[in-house]
């Protein structure tokens, strides 16, 4: 059994064969270590990990239908939760975590305006309002759409 | 990851304390007192969360669509320069040739109705490809190019979501032979092929490896084009002009229903393919490396050679070679005495001639010259169709029965399946 500790300082047992899903964790148990801090990882998205490994853990054919279906729910989330999620799956290396959220982000943030794309990703524009207008008139076709939304989610 | 191992080689207890980092008064200590590797690691951990959030950004931004990635370039100087690397754009391309979202149909529409000489503007449209329904319900009109009007163009050739069209260009009475990116509405001029002439060629377009650069090749082979055969070779980063290359003396051309029996090549295995006929007798599929641009042969099965009397009118054959997800395939149309037959075989091993297949076999009265376009996840293959009656518009048809007619009966059409890229034909001004 080996010791997670998120970054809240809440500490989870979970047996070896689950975690080592996760190469980070992999390469520490082969360390040794059977304490393992993730400062990088909050409680409520190490569950949510945990959750993920542990369905994904038993991979017999006659689960693979289940855990589709599991997949399928389990991306039904905000695009806060998925973020902190990604975040957590790429520090953990867990590929096949991975594989899933980056389509699934994708596909939620594809028909969003520029402004609920810099609000998601915390990023500040430094382009002049003229740079932007000259390439906003380079790719004007990209910018026009009934299907264009501005939702933060 | 990596500041959890160095705290491992310093022999740091196992049971490793991040308090120490975490706690505020840390930062707050006099610079002086702070224990040189402790600092190291502070600073590799911060490094590496930037690293972290770069890698996962590329790995979202790969798997967008060509035209959410144009409209985020205004987001920020940091994702324009990311969406406009060369590097990135390559990542997204091979990705997208993997996805069934991003194939899509080109067609272009330009009427002949020779009273109505204005209307003889070509009109483009993309449709996407996920199913055959979406194919008419999903048609989008897809401006060319703000600074020619295209007037009876014609669709060459397609590759890596580059499209090469020839057209006439109203304003200045020039033929234009223009590489275009519809998914980005970018375009460039090429320069016209200097032996052949264009009207009665065939062209294919393919990446090469070896030269890291895409090659357009162009062959005088339709049925309206006599004498020698010539091929001429453009490579688009290098060279910028038009070299002539032989072509093999032992082979002459197919003679197809309304053109050579192909609308472009099929690139497959790094090489061009097309029918020729040896000898006046047998078929055989020729192949032209894009590497080392040498000629080969890919034999065929006997039954798919058929014998038939050219003397006679009613008797038309239509062939030629295409690809189906990643296989050569070839195909004919066969008509005969009022009774249309139509064969498509597979090569499920490239090169090797018992692998043919048969894939579809139809029998309609109807059929004159159908070629196969692509294959959607059901397994259904589209089909492109001339009908007897009309010949200059075009029909499709799956291989499970015939579906959509074009409304307008006087418009010639063209068709090419492509992928949206982010390639930009801007990197191959050669004029």
């Amino acid at each position: 059994m080996i010791t997670l500790q998120s970054s809240d300082k809440d500490v989870f047992e979970i047996e070896q064969s689950i975690l080592i899903q996760s190469g980070t964790i992999k390469n520490m148990v082969e360390d040794d270590f059977t304490f393992i801090p993730l400062p990088s990882v909050d409680t409520e998205t190490l569950i949510k990990i945990i959750e993920y490994m542990k369905k994904h853990a038993d991979k017999t054919d006659s689960k693979e239908k289940n855990i589709k279906e599991f997949d399928k729910d389990f991306m039904k989330k905000t695009l806060n939760e998925l973020f902190a999620l990604v975040f957590a799956a790429n520090y953990l290396h867990i590929s096949s975590l991975l594989e899933l959220l980056y389509p699934s982000i994708a596909d939620r943030i594809k028909d969003k305006i520029t402004e609920a794309i810099r609000q998601i990703f915390s990023i500040r524009c430094d382009f002049t309002p003229e740079e932007e207008r000259r390439i906003i008139m380079d790719n004007k076709w990209a910018h026009e759409g009934t299907e264009i939304e501005g939702t933060l989610d | 990851m990596t500041s959890l191992l160095i705290c491992n080689k310093l022999n740091v207890q196992k049971r490793f304390d991040f308090d120490a980092i975490n706690d505020e008064s840390f930062f707050n200590r006099n610079i002086e007192e702070v224990p040189k590797k402790m600092m190291n690691i502070t600073a590799n951990f911060q490094a590496i969360e930037i690293q972290l959030q770069e890698e996962i950004i590329v790995e979202i931004l790969s798997r967008l669509p060509v035209r959410s990635l144009h409209r985020f370039k205004c987001v920020s100087k940091y994702w324009k320069a990311l969406i406009s690397d060369p590097y990135f754009r390559m990542k997204h391309l091979n990705r997208a040739k993997n996805d069934r979202n991003s194939q899509k149909n080109l067609i272009s529409k330009t009427c002949f109705d020779k009273k109505k000489t204005s209307d003889k503007i070509t009109h483009f449209y993309s449709s996407s490809l996920s199913s055959a329904v979406q194919l008419f319900e999903d048609e989008k009109e897809v401006d060319f190019s703000p600074n020619w009007t295209p007037w009876c163009a014609l669709i060459l050739s397609s590759c890596d979501g580059l499209v090469l069209i020839k057209f006439l260009d109203l304003r200045t009475g020039k033929v234009i032979l223009s590489l275009w990116n519809p998914s980005t509405r970018e375009s460039v001029e090429l320069p016209l092929p200097r032996l052949v002439p264009l009207k009665h060629c065939i062209c294919g377009m393919g990446y090469d490896t070896t030269s890291d650069d895409y090659k357009i090749v162009m062959i005088n082979l339709t049925r309206f084009a006599h004498g020698a055969i010539s091929t001429e070779v453009l490579a688009l980063k290098s060279g910028g002009s038009w070299r002539s290359c032989e072509y093999p003396t032992d082979i002459s051309r197919v003679q197809g229903v309304w053109d050579c029996g192909m609308d472009y090549f099929a690139f497959i295995h790094g090489a061009f393919h097309w029918v020729g006929c040896r000898l006046s007798q047998c078929y055989i599929v020729v192949s032209f490396n894009i590497s080392n641009e040498v000629y080969g042969e890919i034999p065929l099965l006997d039954q798919m050679c058929l014998n038939f009397d050219r003397k006679k009118l009613t008797d038309v054959l239509d062939l030629g070679v295409s690809t189906l997800e990643g296989m050569l395939c070839f195909y004919s149309t066969y008509y005969k005495g009022g009774e249309g037959s139509f064969k498509l075989w597979v090569m499920r091993d490239y090169g090797v001639k018992e692998s043919w297949t048969i894939l579809v076999s139809i029998q309609d009265s109807n059929l004159y010259s159908v070629r196969p376009r692509y294959r959607f996840g059901d397994g259904e293959v589209l089909l492109r169709c001339r009908h007897r009656g009309f010949i200059k518009f075009i029909e499709y048809a799956t291989s499970r029965g015939p579906f959509g007619v074009w409304p307008s009966r006087q418009t010639h059409m063209q068709d090419v399946v492509y992928t949206e890229s982010l390639i930009s034909p801007k990197l191959f001004a050669c004029v």
